[in-house]
Order: C-alpha cells, then sequence, then structure tokens
C-alpha cells in the first residue's frame, strides 16, 4: 500500500488556540472590509440602529432630568400659613416659634403685611391698582413652614394641624401638582423599559434581515466553503463579525445623537432654569450610559445575526 | 481508499442515478469514471463529497463509512479531499492567490505557511505570475489550473474531478490531464470523471465506464514494468 495514501488521511487535527484566534482576527477584519467596500449600505444599517438605540438613552435622560426637577421642587416645598386679617407681626412671631419647635419643621420665616404688600406689588406690576392700599392693606401675615419631612403622610399632617390652629386663617399647600408630576414619571420609567424592549428587538430584526441579505448574496461563497470543509461556524463567522460590528457602529452613532442632542438642549434648558429660579444641571449622559449603549448595541448586534444567520446559513448546502 | 459496495442512489424525484454499483480504487491508483450524460458519473462523485448520500449500500472513503459521517464531521471529512469542478466554482471577488488558499485558511493554517503553500501551488501549476488576478481575468483554462491548485494546496491524499475539461480545447485538456497524472505520481489517489473518451483512452490509466448507473465495464491496462 502507498504510504502516501493512508497515511496522509484524517492527519490533520485541531491547531491550537493561536490558529483560532488567527482565524478571528482574518475574520474581523475581512468583515469589516466587506463593510468598508459598500458604504452606503452600511451607513443606512448602522443608522439605522444608531437611532433606535439613541431613542431610549435620550428618554431616560430625560426622564432623570425631570426627576431632578421634581426632587429639586420636593426638597424646596413650603407651607404657607395665612393668619387672621387682624392680626399683627407680633402675633406671626409667636406662631412662627412654636410651630420652630415641631420635629416635622425644619424653618420658618414670617412674611409681615408691610413686606408683603411690597413683593405682591413688586411681582404684580400694577402700580396703580396697588397704590391706594398702602392705608388698608388687606394682606394678612404669613407664616412660611419648611418641612422637615417630605413623604406624604407627615405633609398631609403638618397641614392638617396648621389649618387647625386658631390664629390660622388657612394654609395653602399646593403640592398636588408635584404629586402629577412624580405619577407621570413613574409611568414615564415603566414606559422607557417597554420601548427600550421594543427598539432593541428593532435593532436585532435589522441586523437579522441585513444579514439575511448578505447571507443570500454570498451564497455561492458559502457553498464552496462547505465544499471544501468548511464547517458551520466557519461560515458562520463572517456574518457574525458583521453583526457585531454594524450593532457597535449603530451604538456610536446612537451615542453621536444624544451627545449632539444633549449640547444642543443644553443652553436653552439652562435659560429655562433660570427662569424658575431652579439650579439645576443640564442632561448629559454619563460615560457609563455611554458604555452601557455600546455594551447593547453589540450585543443586540450579535444576537440578531446569531438568530438570522444560524437559520439561512443551514438552508444553504452544496450542490 | 474509495470502496463502493452494491450502492444505490434514487433521487428524490424518483430518478435512480446508481444500481447496485460495487468498484474499488486503491490508495495512488488513478482511475477515470466515464460514460455518457446521465451515466451517473458526477452522482459518483457527489456521494464521495457527501453532496449526496447513497440509498443504499456502503461506501467507505480512506477507511471512514461515509454512512457513519455526520453532522460536523462531515467538515472535517471534507477537509481530507480535493475536488475540481467543470464550473471551476472560484470565489469570482478574490484573486487567485485567495482561492487557492482557501482549504488552508478553512484549516486553520499559520499565514506564512499558507503563503508558502499557495505559492507552490500555483507554481506548479503554473500561475505563480497571476496570484493577484481575479478569476475573470483569466481565461478558463488557467481558471481551470486555479482551481486544480486550490485542491491539491493542502494536500490531500484524493483528489476528484468532475469534467475537468469540460470547455477546454484539447490541447489544454491534456495538458490538465498531464497535471493530474503528476500528482499521481507523487501518490495521491486521483478519480476523474470525463466523458472525453478521446484524451482519456490515451492515458493508460485505469477506465471504469458507467451506462445507466452501473459499472459496464473496468479496464485496467496491463502498466509496463
Amino acid at each position: 500500500m502507498n504510504g502516501r495514501g493512508q497515511g496522509g488521511w484524517q492527519r490533520r487535527a485541531a491547531r491550537g488556540a493561536s490558529a483560532w484566534l488567527t482565524q478571528h482576527l482574518q475574520c474581523a477584519v475581512a468583515s469589516l472590509g466587506a463593510l468598508w467596500r459598500a458604504p452606503l449600505g452600511t451607513l443606512l444599517t448602522v443608522g439605522v440602529i444608531g437611532v433606535a438605540l439613541a431613542l431610549p438613552l435620550a428618554l431616560l435622560l430625560l426622564v432623570q432630568e425631570l426627576r431632578g426637577v421634581s426632587a429639586h421642587f420636593g426638597s424646596n416645598f413650603e407651607v404657607s400659613a395665612f393668619l387672621h386679617q387682624e392680626m399683627d407681626e407680633g402675633r406671626g412671631d409667636e406662631v412662627a416659634r412654636t410651630l420652630a419647635a415641631r420635629g416635622d419643621v425644619a424653618a420658618t420665616r414670617v412674611i409681615g403685611r408691610r413686606q408683603a404688600l411690597a413683593e405682591f406689588r413688586a411681582a404684580a406690576g400694577v402700580v396703580g391698582t396697588v397704590e391706594g392700599l398702602e392705608d388698608d392693606n388687606p394682606l394678612p401675615v404669613v407664616v412660611v413652614v419648611t418641612p422637615s419631612a417630605h413623604d406624604r403622610g407627615s405633609l398631609d399632617r403638618l397641614v392638617a394641624e396648621l389649618s387647625e390652629m386658631p390664629q390660622v386663617e388657612s394654609v395653602l399647600a399646593e403640592r398636588a401638582w408635584l404629586d402629577r408630576l412624580d405619577a407621570v414619571l413613574a409611568v414615564a420609567g415603566r414606559a422607557l423599559w417597554v420601548f427600550a424592549g421594543l427598539l432593541g428587538a428593532g435593532v436585532m430584526l435589522v441586523v437579522g434581515n441585513t444579514l439575511r441579505l448578505t447571507v443570500e448574496a454570498r451564497r455561492a461563497e458559502v457553498e464552496i466553503a462547505k465544499l471544501f470543509g468548511a464547517s458551520d461556524a466557519f461560515v458562520r463567522r463572517p456574518f457574525l463579525y458583521q453583526g457585531l460590528l454594524y450593532g457597535v457602529g449603530g451604538s456610536l452613532v446612537g451615542c453621536a445623537l444624544v451627545i449632539g442632542g444633549t449640547l444642543l438642549l443644553a443652553g436653552p434648558l439652562e435659560r429655562l432654569a433660570e427662569a424658575y429660579a431652579v439650579a439645576i444641571a443640564p442632561p448629559a449622559p454619563r460615560a457609563s450610559h455611554l458604555a452601557a449603549l455600546l455594551a447593547c448595541g453589540a450585543a443586540l448586534g450579535l444576537l440578531g445575526a446569531w438568530l438570522s444567520v444560524g437559520r439561512h446559513l443551514r438552508a444553504v448546502q452544496p450542490r | 481508499m474509495i470502496r463502493f459496495e452494491q450502492v444505490a442512489k434514487r433521487y428524490a424525484g424518483g430518478q435512480e442515478a446508481l444500481h447496485d454499483v460495487s468498484l474499488q480504487v486503491s490508495p495512488g491508483e488513478m482511475a477515470f469514471l466515464t460514460g455518457h450524460s446521465g451515466a451517473g458519473k458526477s452522482t459518483l462523485l457527489r456521494l464521495i463529497t457527501l453532496v449526496e448520500r447513497a440509498t443504499r449500500g456502503e461506501i467507505t472513503v480512506g477507511g471512514q463509512a461515509l454512512s457513519r459521517v455526520r453532522g460536523g464531521a462531515v467538515a472535517r471529512f471534507r477537509r481530507n479531499l480535493g475536488v475540481v469542478y467543470q464550473d471551476h466554482r472560484l470565489l469570482t471577488d478574490r484573486p487567485a492567490f485567495d482561492n487557492v488558499a482557501l482549504p488552508l485558511v478553512i484549516a486553520g493554517y499559520p499565514r506564512a505557511e499558507i503563503a508558502r503553500r499557495v505559492r507552490a501551488a500555483l507554481d506548479r501549476v503554473g500561475l505563480l505570475a497571476k496570484e493577484r488576478a481575479l478569476p475573470e481575468m483569466l481565461s478558463s483554462g488557467e481558471q481551470q489550473r486555479v482551481g486544480i491548485a486550490r485542491a491539491v494546496v493542502h494536500k490531500p491524499a484524493l483528489v476528484l474531478a468532475d469534467e475537468p475539461t469540460g470547455n477546454l480545447d484539447p490541447e489544454l485538456s491534456a495538458e490538465i490531464m498531464r497535471l493530474f497524472q503528476r500528482f499521481n505520481q507523487v501518490g495521491v489517489t486521483v478519480l476523474i470523471a470525463s466523458h472525453d473518451l478521446d484524451l482519456i483512452s490515451g492515458m493508460g490509466q485505469r477506465v471504469i465506464r458507467l451506462a445507466g448507473g452501473r459499472v459496464v465495464a473496468d479496464d485496467r491496462p496491463a502498466r509496463p514494468a
């Protein structure tokens, strides 16, 4: 028997980790090259993925910003106790001292009748109307109370007890809109995850469908590779790398969109915050946000490729 | 190297391509498979490359029973073969070098060794100067030689060819056949399907003739010592 014949059969075993790494590197570079050679299609796919990934992060930043606003107003929340018309500043100080001794009150201050009128005049800007009120000031003394606890129960209790004080005519604690804002934010926070899930599924579908077309276009090549003994993993690999690259490219576009968007909004938001005398930072994605976006993009690209390519490649059998 | 035992192949459409074929090709042997188109030549080769499966009977290649080669083992089995196709089956968007390198890339050879072996294979088919050429820039005969270089670059023990001279003029055909003969002389088992009787009768090799899916003749020339 010819020694070369049988002896040469089945002599190639696995070639170890360095061959594996070499194949992966070659494959990654080749996949990048393939995307590079079809720039328009690649840009469109990456752009769609970028928009889909940017939207949930943008929404997350918006919700966080509004939470900041809500927290700001929540912690600067004040209750105004209007005293009876006939009571003077001295009674106001008395009431303020009594209240300041309470455990659930952080601070108190008294707005005298004269001061109240001056503030009203400055704010209303209706000089003529207010002018005649100098001698017969209709504004009551107000004791402004800053609560130390911000939970609903203690606030309600404080407001109720203030209302029952004999010196107090009425209590103003306009908190309903803050509660509504908090409720809206809770819904938005939940919707955000639903939204992110849907867009994530969208990204996988985009990658999967793009790669389905790529597999179709390279059908002959896949058949030839299989005829020469390429394993399923070998023929799958370039497509998986393409999916990964689509995901990474898309998330880079997404990061750029979010950063660009927040930069555009920063100026106007600052003016808005100034107008409301609120000290809040304009929204900006943190490094951890961008890293998470990148990781999500890469994972979704790879997963979308895996789900689509495996199925379509099995259908390609050499003839 | 190749053993067919009472092999039959019926395609899904009901067409009987092979009936009760038994034959054996020894290691280091060179044999032609001939017959009219539809005689079953291509089917026989497709059974060896596991593109098709036998309906009945057993095929053994290199000591492996093909009925037991399944799943991932199919790919590993194919890496031991070198196959040449009539339509070349080259990667049209890759230069000759990359086409020849394919079996080595699949097997995971290091880069330097791939380059060395590919150049050696291209040199043997006389195309070393055209390693950067895309298939469309090459003549049909040159494309076929690229296909042959690809089939032998990984030094398979068995080389199969399906009508390798199908579209070539007689002179080029003879040249291609001489290439196969040279590989056979260094110990490679070669099985070539061809209907070109004029060409193969002059080669002085074993000729297995198929007709209607059966072996009707198996002529082994008495080799001069």
